[in-house]
């Protein structure tokens, strides 16, 4: 078909398309549109700006200026932002690897079959629901020099003096990736459970006929078929390491020495309580595009969009 | 103090919670930066403010409305007190915990609509000053001609770029307490309280072997708590003739040795287990003073509340300024809030910006400190505001205060000092927790510092 | 391979699935387990394959006892209704998965998979995933999953009640196919009697857990063993009508009608069962009953009248040519060949069948 031809067409559909557009459907989807826009598009679209920018003064005359990447520059560089990105790789393992872990076993041996089922599935669900300040609070507790854990490790000997979980450089992280787990594992075998009993039981009497092992059907029909379940919480994980804020202020404030700083801590610090504005906007930025590229590879790494 | 403003946080996060915010991760969000700021409550000031200007300076029939900005419930006391001498001027207190107080106050006056007078936390002075927020109160200041003001809260505590944006409004300043009859079970002397390091690990360690006390409730560098390393740590520097950084704000002075000695002096006590853990997340320290668990604790200058929690204690308790080095003289934290005037109110309203100096001339006056001093519990800026009769009743406790005022310092003021905390604590928090040699940990804090100030 | 199922029961709990089976069946035989739904027929599939273990009673293989056997001991192969094809694998991978990890060498993996798949037209297929496969080529691919192991024994559990009619009986003539050119022992379950009937060499008929009738598809059809297996088998199915036997004059008596009875006949007769192709039209006046008609169904090589008679309680099913039409209302005379008739007693057993009809 010629180009002309072509573009006839569709200048024709275009006209008659026109007269016939029934407007009432967009009419409906205004208010949400609206919405969207007020709440979530504008503050993005202005904080995006504002990155790109440093506030000299306030004020609705308030003066901006233009700063180009500086803003951004400036968290790059900050060794503070490195070593908090370390530590969020860290408390990763304690958000998304270690209770994606115990949830898969745990939803497993539930799936199976055993007895009390639904009681265990309960009890490990209950942290889930526990507020994360609580969680924090209590954990404090039970961490600190005369709290359970300690009177416990020294009470059958294991320990002399006790020891400080969550003022010491290198227990600090660790104690708060403990109360993570705590509360993320059953948050995960819930998940990982409804995929699980969404598989159709006939795929693995199919693979018992086979002769297949347990070992094999795990690795080759559970694992495959559970894929988008497990790529939901790998994707909830990694948004919500960074996310994670209460976990780690709550309970260390990113101490001792900002050894358990993470970077949504260290961000708060600097959007919040050092009034950088711009500087914070860039650093909400670098998160949002981190958490966007990291979930955008897990799902490519997975292999499929089918989350 | 940001200590306290981090508990208050808590608190709010921790209701927040319990309402059913549950495990979606808290606050803190990631995405939008600065729009978070628009989460604050409104301001109740400059509401009503367009009628009233309108009105013009009518006398008599209604007042002019202001609103004052504060952070603890105790500090609505000021408006009942200024309403009762003014026909013509009715203060609305407007109290909002410090965390959000800030954010708010920043977007009220993005808004246009910020409070006419700010009781603003004097670290925060140079960043609001910097951004164009607060109006000059040079002229106010000359005119009142007060000459009491203690001495450290001039020029530092009120200037920066040689003007006058804030006068000093309540003071808290930093000390210890003890308990007397701990110090007589300790076989010391409780009308002569230690005066430098050594005399302080002298009494500590009498108290550690004569009782069952814990010496010292201390808190430096709990994380989380930045603050204290400034309000607790800092005069014992400043007492050996140190400084955080150089007068030209170019260099950070917080590896030389007063600092280190200082640091030393609590390394000592922290080894011998003479204090209580300071790097602790509890940042409280009065609590095991006041059950008695411990015979001294750091402190702030508000302690008036003990008398009604801890009667027995309240009635054998001394105060006392910190130790000091050898040779040196003993110093105190001098924080608090300044008072303020947003800019905007002086370019948007004459009559509002009248109302809130006349209430700024108020808070200067023996009637504004009296209500400081006796009903909210904090220090006043003049001399003549602890020349009262209540003040003599409690001289015991009150000379010390005194003496804090007159010799203690102002806080650093520069407009990145709370981005100079962080290295600080840590510094402190590693050296402690024997991380570093004080020295090595002060001399990385010294090197982070030194950037901040670079960056200009 | 033979399969000898000897006095098997089932039970879940209270509820007994399979009661006191007992059936053998050849080597190479291809055999259908027919009955409703509940009736016994998959549990009685899955036991054979070792997917459940009978509560009583054994299983041999050639004589070899394998009741407690695993399903991979018994080297079978089992294809499910819904396939049990693993989604997130090619339609080869599905076929080859079952080889991995056993000693045939990948060769003859690739070789088998082949042979499979041009036996069963998917050639063009195996490199696609099932879900992006029809229903039909599913199934395809489940039975060359099962072929490429070459078992010796076929398990079909209802393999194609999930698809279409068209399909289903396309699929059925390549399942006969299939068999034709394998010759494995095939155990096939369904509850299509159409199904069973034409494909099976036996079928068997299962109803409440037992055994009802195992014989091939004509003796079931023509001298069903009682009045279970007679209405089940055949569609329409056979009208049953109350029926006496006047000893004297070997004349059976319902409410409607007499009709000379077979000498077979015996007093404890109580039902009568006619299929409806055996209900003739006659010419007004000669029939055994009149009726009216009250449906009329047009099928095309056949049609269906449903017809009335005051004199009885039950509807009467009749089929006729495909060439006669007949209106709701009109009245018709019906006659019913006495030879073509089947009994019944008071437990349902047969009293009398006619003869199979001889091949001709």
């Amino acid at each position: 078909m010629s180009i002309t031809g072509l573009q006839n067409r569709i200048v024709r559909r275009l006209r008659f398309d026109r007269s016939e557009i029934d407007w009432k459907p967009y009419l409906y989807l205004l208010p949400a549109f609206v919405m969207i826009a007020v709440f979530l598009a504008y503050p993005l679209v202005d904080t995006f700006i504002l990155s790109f920018q440093e506030v000299v003064t306030l004020g609705i005359q308030g003066e901006k200026r233009w700063v180009g990447l500086a803003n951004y520059e400036a968290v790059l560089t900050d060794p503070l932002f490195w070593r908090s990105a370390k530590n969020t790789i860290i408390f990763s393992f304690g958000m998304l690897v270690i209770p994606l872990f115990l949830g898969l076993g745990l939803a497993m041996v539930i799936n199976r079959g055993i007895k009390g089922k639904s009681s265990l599935r309960a009890l490990i669900f209950v942290p889930v629901v526990v507020p994360i300040v609580v969680a924090g609070i209590v954990f404090s507790w039970i961490l600190s020099p005369n709290g359970l854990l300690n009177w416990g490790l020294t009470a059958v000997g294991l320990i002399e003096r006790p020891i400080r979980f969550l003022n010491s450089i290198e227990l600090s992280l660790p104690s708060v990736m403990l109360m993570v787990v705590w509360k993320r594992t059953g948050y995960y075998m819930v998940i990982l459970l409804a995929g699980l009993q969404g598989l159709p039981n006939d795929v693995y009497e199919a693979a018992k006929i086979m002769g297949k092992s347990r070992w094999a059907m795990f690795r080759y029909i559970t694992l495959p078929l559970l894929k988008p379940a497990i790529l939901i919480v790998v994707v909830l994980g990694i948004i919500d390491s960074l996310r994670a804020f209460a976990h780690v202020y709550v309970m260390t404030g990113g101490g001792p020495s900002n050894a358990s700083e993470i970077l949504s801590t260290h961000f708060y610090k600097v959007a919040f309580s050092y009034f950088n504005f711009g500087k914070g906007a860039a650093y909400g930025f670098i998160l949002f595009g981190m958490a966007l590229v990291l979930s955008v590879i897990a799902i490519k790494l997975s292999g499929g969009s089918e989350i | 103090m940001q200590e306290i403003e981090r508990r208050r946080l808590l608190q709010g996060i921790a209701a927040a919670g319990t309402i059913g915010l549950a495990g979606c991760g808290g606050g803190g969000g990631n995405g939008d930066g600065s729009s978070d700021g628009n989460g604050g409550t409104g301001g109740d000031g400059g509401g009503t403010g367009d009628t009233q200007t309108a009105n013009g300076g009518g006398s008599g029939s209604s007042p002019i409305q202001i609103t004052l900005r504060e952070r603890d419930d105790p500090m609505a006391a000021y408006a009942p007190a200024f309403n009762e001498g003014h026909d013509d001027i009715e203060v609305k207190a407007s109290i909002q915990p410090p965390e959000e107080k800030y954010r708010s106050l920043i977007s009220e006056i993005n808004a246009g609509n910020a409070p006419e007078v700010v009781g603003l936390d004097v670290i925060y002075l140079p960043r609001f000053v910097e951004l164009g927020a607060l109006a000059d109160l040079g002229p106010l200041y000359n005119e009142m001609g007060h000459d009491d003001y203690f001495d450290p809260l001039f020029p530092d505590f009120t200037t920066w770029n040689d003007t006058i944006h804030g006068l000093p409004f309540w003071i808290d300043c930093s000390v210890y307490v003890y308990n007397k009859a701990h110090f007589e079970e300790a076989g010391l002397d409780p009308e002569s309280p230690p005066e430098t390091f050594q005399e302080f690990l002298d009494a500590s360690r009498a108290i550690k072997e004569n009782t069952d006390y814990t010496p010292l409730a201390l808190n430096l560098a709990g994380s989380g708590s930045l603050g204290l390393e400034l309000f607790f740590f800092m005069p014992h520097v400043w007492a050996g003739g140190g400084k955080l950084f150089n007068e030209e704000m170019t260099e950070s002075l917080i590896d030389q040795q007063p600092a280190i000695d200082a640091l030393k002096f609590f390394k000592t006590m922290y080894e011998e287990d003479l204090s209580t853990d300071p790097t602790s997340n509890d940042t409280w320290t009065l609590p095991p003073f006041i059950n008695q668990s411990t015979s001294m604790a750091f402190s702030a200058g508000y302690i008036s509340h003990i008398a009604d929690q801890a009667p027995e204690v309240w009635e054998n308790m001394g105060t006392a300024m910190f130790p000091k080095p050898e040779g040196g003289t003993q110093s105190s934290f001098l924080g608090g809030n300044a008072v303020v005037i947003p800019e905007q109110i002086k370019q948007q309203s004459p009559e509002k910006f009248e109302a809130a100096k006349e209430f700024i001339r108020w808070s200067q006056s023996e009637d504004g400190m009296r209500t400081t001093v006796e009903d909210i519990g904090y220090l006043p800026p003049r001399q003549s505001g602890l020349e009262t009769d209540y003040v003599e009743e409690q001289s015991h406790l009150y000379d010390e205060f005194t003496r804090a005022m007159e010799q203690g310092h102002a806080p650093p003021m520069h407009p990145k000092i709370i981005q100079m905390q962080d290295p600080l604590n840590g510094a402190l928090a590693r050296a402690l927790l024997g991380e570093q040699t004080p020295e090595e940990a002060l001399s990385q804090a010294k090197s982070e510092i030194d950037s901040i100030l670079q960056q200009g | 391979m033979n399969i000898e199922l000897n006095n098997i029961t089932k039970r879940f709990g209270d509820l007994v699935a399979v009661n006191d089976l007992s059936m053998s069946i050849q080597d190479g035989e291809f055999i259908t387990l027919v009955g409703p739904s509940g009736c016994g027929k998959t549990t009685t599939l899955r036991m054979i394959a070792g997917l459940e273990t009978p509560t009583e009673g054994t299983i041999e293989f050639d004589g070899k006892d394998v009741t407690n056997a695993s399903p991979q001991e018994r080297k079978i192969a089992f294809v499910f209704q819904a396939y049990a094809l693993y989604p997130h694998m090619t339609a080869r991978k599905n076929m080859s998965f079952a080889l991995e990890h056993t000693d045939v060498p990948e060769d003859e993996i690739d070789q088998r998979i082949n042979e499979a798949a041009s036996m069963l037209g998917i050639e063009g297929h195996l490199d696609k995933r099932p879900p992006s496969l029809s229903g039909g080529q599913q199934q395809r691919v489940a039975l060359g999953r099962s072929i490429v192991r070459d078992p010796e024994i076929f398990l079909l559990d209802e393999p194609l009640s999930n698809l279409d009619a068209k399909l289903r009986v396309q699929m059925r003539a390549e399942l006969q196919q299939l068999h034709q050119e394998i010759k494995t022992t095939t155990v096939y379950v369904t509850h299509d009697q159409e199904e069973a009937m034409t494909m099976s060499d036996r079928v068997a008929i299962l109803n409440d857990g037992k055994l009802q009738q195992i014989d091939t598809p004509g003796v079931v059809y023509s001298q069903p063993a009682n009045q279970f297996v007679a209405g089940f088998i055949g569609s329409p199915s056979m009208n049953f009508l109350d029926c006496q036997l006047d000893g004297s004059s070997k004349t059976l008596r319902t409410s409607a009608f007499s009709l000379q009875a077979p000498e077979e006949a015996s007093e404890d007769v109580e039902t009568l069962g006619v299929r409806p192709e055996e209900l003739t039209i006659a010419p007004s006046g000669e029939g055994d009953l009149s009726a009216e008609v009250s449906v009329f169904e047009q099928i095309g090589s056949y049609n269906i009248l449903y017809l009335e008679n005051d004199d009885l309680d039950e509807e009467l099913v009749a089929q006729v040519e495909g060439s006669n039409h007949f209106d709701p209302g009109e009245r018709v005379d019906i006659q019913i060949d006495p030879t073509h008739i089947h009994l019944f007693d008071r437990d349902g057993d047969a009293v009398y069948n006619p003869p199979l009809p001889s091949k001709e």
